[in-house]
């Protein structure tokens, strides 16, 4: 399976955000996306998710041969602020989120889940209203547990959890990215090099992929601050060029 | 030498000032501007920093600005002084009438010197320059203040002269009334600066103080009018006479020395330019509380609604209604509960009217019978909590939903909205049953005769007013979703159309018609506005249904 972002553009005014962005990401690999504050990185993920209606270009999901737009519904969105609706008791939103997700079979049950991600049984049934900033990121995790989406955005996840809830959440990750396409943004270069197979780079509106052999080398991080740095992408360049900048990167995104 | 560097930084700081304020106007307009439909194109985001235009856009905001202070010292003088003393006392002599105008302006004058202190003002340009641009408080409210009274001296005379000279007042006496204005003015500055320096009180904090004392003046300048008797003796406008001149100019001038030779500004500054949200962000305070009364409190959370297994033989979205109502009693169950309680108390007072005056009984509720358009109010106002249903469903619940695609999806936003018209369409109609239980009882009860080609139009359009007013609060939450995720209200539609709907009700109020024709026009009326509103949550709530 694989999630094929085709020339995205999005704009906001004369703001252009997004200037086509092109990718294909692939099952079974966690993709870091790094970028400078105001980069897009939100408004990518918005745009994937159907909460903001890209101005030009489509995103496809590919099993095998067959290939089909991508919908909301393929998408496990995991907020930077968590949203939960407050009146329900966490246990409650479990209990209808899985009942919502019928047709997904549930090897767990609800305290199962619970269990999984350390919420003590007396905070179960405790209004969410109540729940710290990581419990609600908590929560949120555990829906595309359940919903079980081929695709799963995260939104600067992780930064809000304790060393060890963040290291439950990243086993978890990586025990369940077999069967995803997982991306998330991120500011934290330690947790990137952690936890991704690739990193990929918004920067201009476009997208690249940082090659992978510098990941877990020594000048990772100069090389992603000299990317960063380098000044933006200019709309009437063609997105190729403009994001390809140094040659250390190579553009292993596949157009279409 | 000092004194030509104080003027000097009189008026760069007065310019500095003017500058950040013509930059704040300029781009507040630009922002609305932008955001008129069609016109707004026009304007790209580089407009901002289009310096001739923001230039000219500040310049014509300062001359309308200026010359919206004539007409404000206008309005003022004529409304407050002039209309009252000429036109309530059309039969006093002419002396007296003058005097009275004087008078009521001298009382108003010394009753604002204390109410209201520019120095002690906390306003959004005085937080930009001190707090956000660091300009120094004393340079700042001096420069601002002395300009702002001395200039009012300019923007009073118009005024004076028009309604002085309409008044009959001599020449002179006109000329007076702007001095006598600014020099009170500037003593009550003076006034609050000493207080706030000797004991460290912010007069204008102390609102029983100031608004006590301002009630007192306007009472006195009214009194002569409430009482004629006492007018003559204001007759006497010694306030406007060359000795009344003389003190004003001697009260103005102490103010200003004080002003100028003050050194506790950052003191004062400091107690009065903590800006709340409010003040900053009227907009933004004014959503929250709007939003207030529907946050769930500890009280509507009581540890029994919260045991696991509360409704688990529900499910999906009816298990989250369940839930969604339950918790949500105080906001929409409770106002039901206390309407019936009404109903039920004003049925029993009337049966006891059966019981002890028949008679008045029986006239009474033949008026009843005849008075459907008062009742189509009192429908409005019993249901009034609808309105308030769709906040706490916003706020407490589809802020976040919204979020989730499943929530999204045409299924969902449908039937959410069918659970959530079932019950509060369903509280409504106990309303609507009750209101025709205890009309019907009563007439039954005081023996009149209601012909069932009467009742029935009447029970009828109001069981169909109650469902009404639920339909017409959850279709405009569902079609017209105005609310922001900031709580911001983004569309204007939702407010018109509430508006519309009140008007309708309240002009209901003032027509008299043949009650069975209106009960006919209602009870259609709403039949055909709920079919067409549940065909348009079916086509496009799908769509329309979603944070923005």
């Amino acid at each position: 399976m694989q999630l094929i972002l085709q020339d995205i553009t999005k704009a906001f005014g004369e703001k252009s955000v997004l200037t086509g962005a092109s990718f294909t990401f692939e099952k079974g690999k966690i993709y870091g996306l790094l970028g400078r504050n105001g980069a897009g990185k939100t408004t990518l993920f918005n745009c994937l998710s159907g909460e903001l209606p890209p101005d030009s270009g489509a995103a496809v999901v590919q099993f095998g041969d067959a290939e089909k737009p991508l919908t909301p519904e393929d998408i496990g969105y995991v907020f930077s602020t968590p949203i939960l609706p407050e009146f329900m008791t966490g246990y409650e939103f479990l209990k209808f989120y899985i009942e919502i997700h019928k047709n997904i079979p549930q090897t767990a049950s609800i305290d199962d889940y619970f269990e999984l991600v350390g919420i003590e049984p007396q905070d179960r049934h405790r209004l969410i209203k109540g729940y710290s900033h990581g419990m609600k990121n908590k929560v949120q995790m555990l829906c595309f547990l359940i919903a079980k989406p081929p695709i799963i955005l995260l939104d600067e996840p992780l930064t809000s959890f304790d060393v060890v809830a963040a290291l439950e959440m990243k086993n978890l990750l990586r025990d369940i990215k077999k069967d995803h396409v997982i991306i998330f943004s991120t500011h934290i270069l330690q947790l990137a090099t952690d936890l991704c197979d690739e990193i990929v780079i918004l920067n201009g509106g476009a997208l690249s992929q940082m090659d992978t052999a510098l990941l877990h080398s020594k000048e990772f991080e100069e090389k992603i601050i000299e990317i960063l740095r380098d000044p933006p992408h200019q709309p009437e360049a063609p997105p190729a060029a403009a994001a390809s900048p140094k040659s250390a990167f190579s553009l292993r995104g596949k157009r279409r | 030498m000092e004194q030509t560097q104080k003027n000097s930084d009189f008026a760069s700081t007065l310019i500095t000032v003017f500058t950040v304020q013509a930059a704040l106007t300029a781009n507040k307009f630009i922002y609305y501007f932008k955001r008129i439909p069609l016109l707004g194109r026009l304007a790209g985001d580089s407009i901002y920093a289009d310096g001739s235009l923001k230039t000219a856009l500040c310049g014509v905001f300062a001359i309308l600005k200026q010359l919206m202070r004539f007409f404000y010292k206008a309005l003022y003088i004529g409304l407050v002084a002039y209309l009252p003393a000429f036109l309530m006392l059309e039969n006093a002599a002419k002396a007296t009438r003058q005097g009275l105008f004087v008078w009521v302006l001298l009382m108003m004058s010394i009753g604002g010197a204390v109410l209201n202190a520019h120095t002690a003002n906390t306003d959004f340009l005085r937080y930009t320059c001190i707090k956000l641009l660091g300009m120094e408080p004393g340079r700042f409210i001096y420069s601002t203040v002395v300009f702002d009274h001395l200039t009012d001296l300019v923007f009073f005379l118009p005024a004076s002269l028009i309604f002085g000279l309409l008044a009959g007042l001599p020449l002179v006496s006109c000329l007076v009334l702007p001095v006598m204005v600014v020099g009170l003015h500037l003593a009550g500055e003076a006034l609050h600066l000493f207080l706030f320096d000797k004991c460290g009180i912010v007069l204008v904090k102390k609102y029983l103080i100031t608004w006590g004392f301002a009630g007192l003046c306007l009472l006195l300048g009214y009194l002569p009018l409430l009482f004629p008797g006492l007018a003559p003796l204001v007759r006497h406008h010694w306030a406007v006479s060359l000795p009344g001149a003389l003190l004003f100019l001697v009260l103005g001038g102490l103010g200003l020395h004080y002003l100028k030779t003050y050194s506790v500004y950052t003191g004062l500054s400091q107690a009065t330019t903590n800006l709340s949200e409010a003040v900053l962000d009227p907009k933004k305070a004014q959503s929250q509380a709007l939003f207030a009364g529907v946050k769930l409190k500890d009280e509507d959370l009581r540890q029994e609604s919260l045991q696991p297994g509360r409704f688990a033989h529900r499910h999906g979205f009816d298990y989250l209604n369940a839930l969604f109502f339950d918790r949500h009693r105080r906001m929409v169950l409770k106002p039901i509960l206390i309407e019936l309680a009404v109903i039920g108390a004003l049925f029993l007072l009337l049966v006891l009217l059966c019981i002890l005056s028949p008679q008045l009984a029986y006239t009474g509720a033949a008026a009843v019978t005849g008075i459907l358009p008062v009742f189509v109010f009192c429908m409005y106002m019993a249901t009034s909590q609808c309105e308030r249903i769709p906040r706490a469903m916003f706020y407490n619940c589809d802020i976040a939903l919204l979020r989730y695609s499943f929530s999204r999806s045409r299924r969902a936003v449908l039937e959410t909205f069918r659970r959530r018209m079932l019950y509060v369409g369903g509280f409504n109609l106990l309303v609507g049953a009750a209101m025709c239980a205890a009309v019907g009882g009563v007439v039954a009860l005081a023996g009149d005769h209601w012909p069932p080609d009467q009742m029935i139009p009447f029970m009828l359009s109001l069981l169909c007013l109650s469902l009404f007013f639920a339909v017409h609060h959850l279709f405009c939450y569902y079609i017209f979703q105005p609310y922001t995720t900031d709580l911001n209200m983004k569309n204007p539609f939702y407010k018109l159309v509430n508006m519309a709907v009140y008007l309708l009700c309240y002009l209901c109020l003032q027509i008299k018609v043949e009650p069975r024709g209106f009960a006919v026009v209602v009870s259609l009326s709403t039949v055909v506005y709920m079919t067409v509103a549940l065909l348009l949550v079916y086509r496009f709530a799908p769509k329309t249904f979603r944070v923005k």
